[in-house]
């Protein structure tokens, strides 16, 4: 597939952004159609283990069920609308705290309290089970859709995953969901992610070992993706070398290099979740060998730790190693994807206020098979400077609020994007063609 | 009023000279003799891709301002030793050797 540009000469609008009518849009037409994905399947990995997934004023229950599977219920009980379960946990039944009503995990009525006192019709079997929504899973993600007229799950993500299936995500594992409230629209916070023509602006140290210049993006329908796909020893050529913008050629400093990048790397969990200190002390020792790239050197030290737990890598080059092929997943998905890691963050809109957002940061690992992934980290964030966040994510946060509170500018027309910026135009031209009105 | 006495930087491992004047930074004295910095914010000290280790006469420094301060807090690690600063912020009072590596004659 070729790598398009599809900027065009017009601006985007920054009601989009900012305004509650589209905010109120959204709601209305954009995310009772798309695929939303809920958690991780080895979330609930036991029959009546559940989880609460929100967004906006809707709130779904994921449930494992004791065949294996995973059924998805609207979040009410059927007598007057009282949520059932919030978080996390595991049960045997959801009882209603209003008045008692029951439900086993399939969703099926097993109480109605006085049941003689309704009029028949209004608790036939049928009537008084918990509402459904559609469930299906891909790679170890499980989705929810509230569309019965939606394509089938793997139709709606194509091509994706057979691009992706070479990363075996179903077999990563979450280890941390940490979420912020972020004084910016979801979009806001998505697009910041979505294009690497602001890594020179804004994150200035990334360059000096990540070559920003060699970064491609691809449309893919609704989707689309970034990275440098096919480009043969990426290793040597893209990450562990100063960009092309710096002008020094091949004049640096290896060990300089390879220590800012493992340490931003690491701050960010971008390849790993090893902490800060502990990949500190790996490098500090470690001399690049003469006549070896430092992504070389970087993939194969990489590799030697996964092959240590265990992990059979050799579906995977050094280029796959050490390059990120990162997928945005419409409407409100992005990640780099990697063989050993990856992070998906998830943009998820505030009930009614488009200056703000939630934004999850999941990060995924792979482990050997005698590994015991750790206890998964919940967190949350109502102010993204409660937490350590590193170099580079907290450069993008810094930047967030000020893009948001700027939109508003009666002066500011909208946003005028670049060929680097081509997968947020695409994104708008998805959400106009998803966005279309409600048939009466 | 400031007289243009003119200091040498020589810069490492280039091997290569440039007259500074009093009041100019380092970088521009660089750009003046066709020799091409690292930098990307275009020596805004924001970027801290311009940063030198000064490995003489780190007494005949300028001083340090809030603003490289901060620029130096995106450096990166110390690799000649010496004093780092950046150089589109750095002033001298007197000869100086400073190592940056990718320095290039345009």
């Amino acid at each position: 597939m070729s790598t398009t540009t599809l900027t065009t000469a017009q601006l985007i609008p920054k009601e989009r952004y900012i305004s509650r009518e589209w905010l109120d849009l959204e709601f209305e037409r954009l995310w009772p159609r798309v695929w939303q994905f809920a958690c991780r399947s080895e979330e609930i990995p036991n029959p009546g283990d559940f989880l609460e997934y929100t967004l906006g004023d809707q709130s779904v229950l994921l449930v494992r069920q004791p065949n294996g599977g995973v059924k998805g219920f609207h979040n009410a009980c059927p007598h007057r609308g009282t949520q059932l379960a919030s978080g996390r946990g595991t049960t045997s039944q959801f009882r209603c705290p209003f008045h008692g009503w029951s439900f086993a995990v399939d969703g099926t009525n097993t109480r109605v309290v006085d049941r003689d006192d309704f009029p028949c019709e209004l608790v036939e079997p049928q009537a008084v089970c918990l509402s459904q929504c559609r469930v299906d899973t891909w790679g170890g993600f499980v989705w929810v859709n509230f569309d019965p007229a939606a394509p089938p799950l793997l139709d709606y993500l194509a091509p994706i995953p057979e691009l992706a299936a070479f990363y075996r995500l179903d077999e990563m594992r979450l280890t941390a969901q940490r979420t912020v409230l972020v004084a910016a629209n979801w979009k806001t916070v998505a697009d910041a992610f979505l294009e690497t023509y602001h890594v020179q602006g804004t994150h200035p140290t990334m360059a000096q070992y990540y070559d920003d210049t060699l970064f491609k993006v691809q449309p893919l329908g609704l989707h689309g993706r970034s990275g440098t796909f096919d480009l043969e020893n990426a290793a040597d050529l893209q990450v562990g070398r100063p960009s092309r913008r710096l002008g020094v050629g091949d004049d640096f400093d290896p060990k300089a290099v390879m220590v800012t990048m493992v340490r931003e790397f690491a701050e960010a969990n971008l390849f790993s979740g090893v902490d800060v200190d502990a990949a500190m002390q790996m490098v500090a020792g470690l001399e690049v060998p003469e006549g070896m790239s430092v992504g070389r050197f970087f993939a194969q030290m990489r590799r030697a730790m996964m092959v240590a737990q265990g992990i059979d890598t050799s579906a995977w080059s050094d280029d796959h190693l050490v390059t990120a092929d990162s997928f945005l997943i419409f409407p409100n998905y992005f990640g780099p994807f990697n063989p050993g890691n990856m992070l998906l963050y998830r943009f998820r809109p505030h009930r009614r206020d488009p200056d703000q957002s939630y934004f999850d940061v999941c990060n995924l690992e792979r482990f050997g098979p005698e590994i015991t992934p750790p206890e998964v980290a919940y967190e949350f964030y109502d102010d993204w400077r409660q937490r350590d966040w590193g170099t580079l994510f907290s450069q993008d946060f810094e930047n967030l609020q000020k893009i948001q509170a700027g939109m508003h500018a009666r002066g500011f027309a909208g946003l005028r994007l670049c060929g680097q910026e081509s997968l947020i135009a695409n994104f708008h031209r998805a959400l106009e063609h998803v966005m279309v009105p409600v048939e009466p | 009023m400031t007289t243009a006495v003119g200091y040498a930087v020589r810069i490492e491992p280039l091997g290569v000279e440039v007259p500074v004047h009093d009041d100019e930074v380092v970088m521009a004295a660089a750009a003046r003799a066709g020799i091409g910095w690292p930098t990307l914010c275009g020596g805004a000290g924001l970027c801290g891709a311009c940063a030198v280790d000064v490995v003489a006469g780190s007494e005949q420094l300028g001083p340090v301002s809030d603003l490289e301060r901060k620029g130096l807090a995106l450096a990166g690690p110390v690799g000649a030793g010496g004093v780092r600063r950046l150089a589109c912020q750095l002033t001298v009072t007197g000869d100086i050797v400073v190592v940056k590596r990718g320095v290039q004659p345009r």
